[in-house]
């Protein structure tokens, strides 16, 4: 299954955000994307989930034959984390599953997904307005998790969790990569080269992939830096 | 110190052009045509530095003889008198509120924030240059608007002196907060008193000893006020040594500027007041719990969680409408007279009770609530999204929202026809059209309201709302109840229309939520 972006288009007034892209994410993989601050990484995730209307160029899943993106193919996980705050963790998964249970395979019980993200029983039945923040992103990773769908856009999801939770976390997205195409935005290069299997640059607009070859991590470091200084092609 | 006060000027004309430019880029249909590149031009420098000096005319003058005109000359002439004793006594009353509500040092001022905390100017050089320019102003303005609004009632001197005793009274204002802030440890801001009865009461006090003796009669006489006159001179004199050499400038506005305090409109503040408000709302029983599926579920938990908010406003509408009930039955009977005059206005005013549906719906309380606390983060998952998730939710609270509203109409259908039995009846078809005609009224306005809600979302993600078009039809609405109040057509024949009219409008609504919310209820 590939995720094909073919002429992507979004400007905002004057100014080109997308300017031409076209780029193919195949599953089975967690893909970087890296890019300077406004570069329009936030931009590409809200036009591929369709929060925004794109100003040109189509993307579409082509498994087989190509077919149009529905809603549950695609998941977007927010830097802030956004839950239904009046619900409780426990009620919030019910629900969920209640409403997508013809769409989820291997369904678990409520406990078993807590456990999964490793959310304290103490925690489960508590209202989510007292949740902390990192509590809260868990549960919004926790539902696209269950829902599973083929696209995750992950939008910097870790960076709230403490270094114990944010390893746990990557173990977690390193197992659901298997037939899932993962996009997974961040600042952290130590970060996107650890967990990511291929590190695609946002910037001028265009995506690129950026190969590794043959270079150690340094040296790998210094080419996607030169690259998003504008000062190197990859 | 004067070239602090140059760079403050300069910086407040560099935010004052950009904020112009920025609330023009602002403007529905216009805004898109004005470019960036208009922050760099130097025409709108000077435009800048002339809305800034024409501003500061107003300020000194305009609103000075504004000030002298309404709150002195004005109450003056309501008074009847030309008497320079009962003009003194009010200006000295209202000195008083003036010198601890408008200090200008304990203010926390924009201005200030940037010079101070991010440009790190030196904090004392910026509070005395600016301080002196303030008291410089309010000499000159408060001085001509008095010469030129007072002259012929108070004498040239006694102007004089009042002005002088305005700016010593701010002296021993700030004074005597200085030594408030010493004994308590705790920074003053004048716009967030410690205590608002306290500020109130004492604001209410003075108000009334400036108004209120003037209209007995009652006026400070002239030896007093000399002598009090001496006494603030001697008090004013003291506190300037203690203002101008005052040495923890810094350190209290290292406490007073910060930005909840500085910025109280901003979006941020605005957005986590929303917030924090919007979070109180929901109950924390946790007895709580909710034994239905999907849909049905996440909204039963909602109105169980929000009662309160919901419901509220409901049951104090229904209170009032059978607290006026009984009043009217209570009129009936006392006086026969107005049998006729009930009567006749239930039969030929049915109109007029549309437009009290109107401001008596909850809909717009109800579809608040929904947003800041369930759709503002339901709406960035895109399962919520879906035409059948919409619909099947959106079919969830508009049951909630008519059965809420009915209480109140139901009340108010009975109420009338109890109303109309009394005062002389009417045939029995009309007590079945007036009585469903109200329901119906409650019923178009639930379903107006949800489906603006949905198919115009006008919240944006900092949950303000933002719609244009939403304010534009919820104008419209209003004006069209107002004129269709005013119609003259009996009630009989309006509540016919109202029923028909209804039924249909919700039959549309429900097919144009199907069809468009989809597209249109989404974040902004």
């Amino acid at each position: 299954m590939k995720l094909v972006i073919k002429n992507l288009k979004k400007n905002f007034g004057s100014k080109e955000v997308l300017k031409d892209i076209d780029f193919e994410f195949t599953s089975g993989k967690i893909y970087g994307l890296l890019g300077r601050n406004g570069a329009g990484k936030t931009t590409l995730f809200n036009c591929l989930n369709e929060d925004l209307d794109v100003d040109a160029g189509e993307f579409y899943i082509m498994d087989g034959e190509k077919r149009k993106i529905e809603s549950k193919d695609i998941g977007y996980v927010l830097s802030t984390p956004v839950v239904p705050e009046f619900l409780t963790g426990r009620e919030f998964l019910k629900f969920f599953i209640d409403i997508n249970k013809d769409n989820i395979t291997d369904i678990k019980t409520i406990d078993e997904y807590f456990d999964l993200v490793k959310i304290e029983p103490e925690d489960r039945d508590k209202l989510m307005k007292d949740y902390s923040h990192g509590m809260k992103n868990k549960v919004q990773m926790l539902v696209h998790i269950i829902a599973s769908p083929s696209i995750l856009l992950l939008d910097e999801p870790l960076t709230s969790f403490d270094v114990v939770v944010a390893e746990e976390m990557k173990e977690l997205l390193k197992k659901l990569k298997k037939g899932h195409i993962l996009i997974f935005s961040t600042h952290i290069m130590e970060l996107a080269l650890d967990l990511c299997d291929e590190i695609v640059v946002l910037n001028n607009g265009t995506l690129e992939s950026i190969d590794k070859s043959n270079m150690n991590n340094d040296k790998f470091k210094e080419k996607i830096i030169n690259v998003l200084k504008g000062e190197e092609n990859a | 110190m004067l070239n602090d006060f140059r760079i403050s000027f300069q910086v407040k004309n560099a935010y004052t052009v950009n904020e112009f430019i920025y609330g023009l880029q602002r403007i529905p249909f216009i805004g898109k045509f004005i470019p960036d590149s208009l922050y760099k031009m130097k025409f709108f420098k000077i435009l800048s530095f002339i809305i800034t000096f024409i501003r500061e005319i107003i300020k000194i003058f305009g609103f000075k003889l504004l000030y002298i005109a309404v709150f002195l000359i004005l109450p003056l002439s309501l008074y009847k008198s030309n008497s320079y004793e009962f003009f003194m006594h009010i200006y000295l009353f209202l000195a008083l509120i003036g010198s601890f509500s408008n200090t200008e040092i304990f203010n926390p001022t924009r201005d200030k924030y940037y010079m101070i905390v991010l440009m790190k100017m030196n904090a004392r050089n910026h509070t005395i240059s600016n301080f002196l320019y303030f008291l410089g102003s309010t000499f000159i303005g408060q001085l001509t608007a008095l010469l030129l609004l007072a002259h012929n009632i108070v004498p040239w001197y006694f102007i004089l002196l009042l002005v002088i005793l305005t700016i010593m009274l701010k002296f021993i204002a700030i004074n005597f907060y200085f030594y408030r802030m010493k004994i308590k440890g705790q920074v003053i801001n004048e716009n967030k008193p410690e205590s608002w009865t306290l500020y109130f009461g004492l604001i209410a006090i003075l108000l009334c000893l400036a108004y209120g003796l003037p209209y007995f009669n009652i006026v400070i006489p002239n030896y007093l006020f000399l002598i009090i006159s001496v006494i603030i001179l001697i008090l004013g004199l003291i506190s300037i040594k203690t203002v101008f050499k005052y040495p923890n400038y810094a350190k209290l506005y290292k406490k007073l500027l910060n930005p909840d305090n500085v910025f109280v409109n901003s979006e941020d503040a605005q957005k986590n007041t929303i917030i924090a408000s919007n979070l109180k709302q929901i109950s924390i029983d946790t007895t709580i719990t909710s034994n239905k599926e999907g849909f049905a579920y996440f909204h039963d938990l909602f109105v169980k969680r929000h009662r309160k908010i919901l419901s509220d406003s409901a049951k104090k509408t229904t209170l009032g409408i059978l607290l006026v009930g009984i009043v009217l039955l209570f009129v009936l009977f006392i006086v026969p007279e107005s049998k006729e005059i009930i009567n006749n206005f239930i039969l030929n005013y049915l109109p007029f009770i549309l437009l009290l549906m109107y401001f008596l719906n909850t809909g717009k309380v109800v579809t608040n609530a929904m947003f800041m606390n369930c759709d503002h983060s339901m709406l960035s998952y895109r399962f919520y999204r879906q035409p059948n998730t919409l619909l099947s939710l959106f079919k969830e609270r508009l049951k909630t929202l008519i059965i809420l509203n009915l209480i109140p109409a139901l009340t108010m259908s009975l109420v009338i026809s109890i109303l109309l039995a009394v005062s002389g009846g009417a045939s029995f078809i009309t007590y079945i059209v007036v009585f469903f005609s109200i329901v119906a009224m409650s019923i178009f306005f639930s379903v107006h309201n949800l489906i603006l809600y949905y198919l115009l979302q006008p919240y944006n993600i900092g949950m303000e709302m933002k719609s244009t078009t939403y304010t534009i039809v919820s104008i419209a609405t209003y004006w069209l109840c107002y004129y269709i109040s005013d119609l003259k057509v009996s009630s009989f024949t309006f509540g016919i229309i109202m029923i028909i009219f209804a039924i249909v409008y919700s039959l549309i609504s429900l097919f144009l939520v199907y069809r468009y919310a989809p597209k249109t209820f989404k974040l902004r």
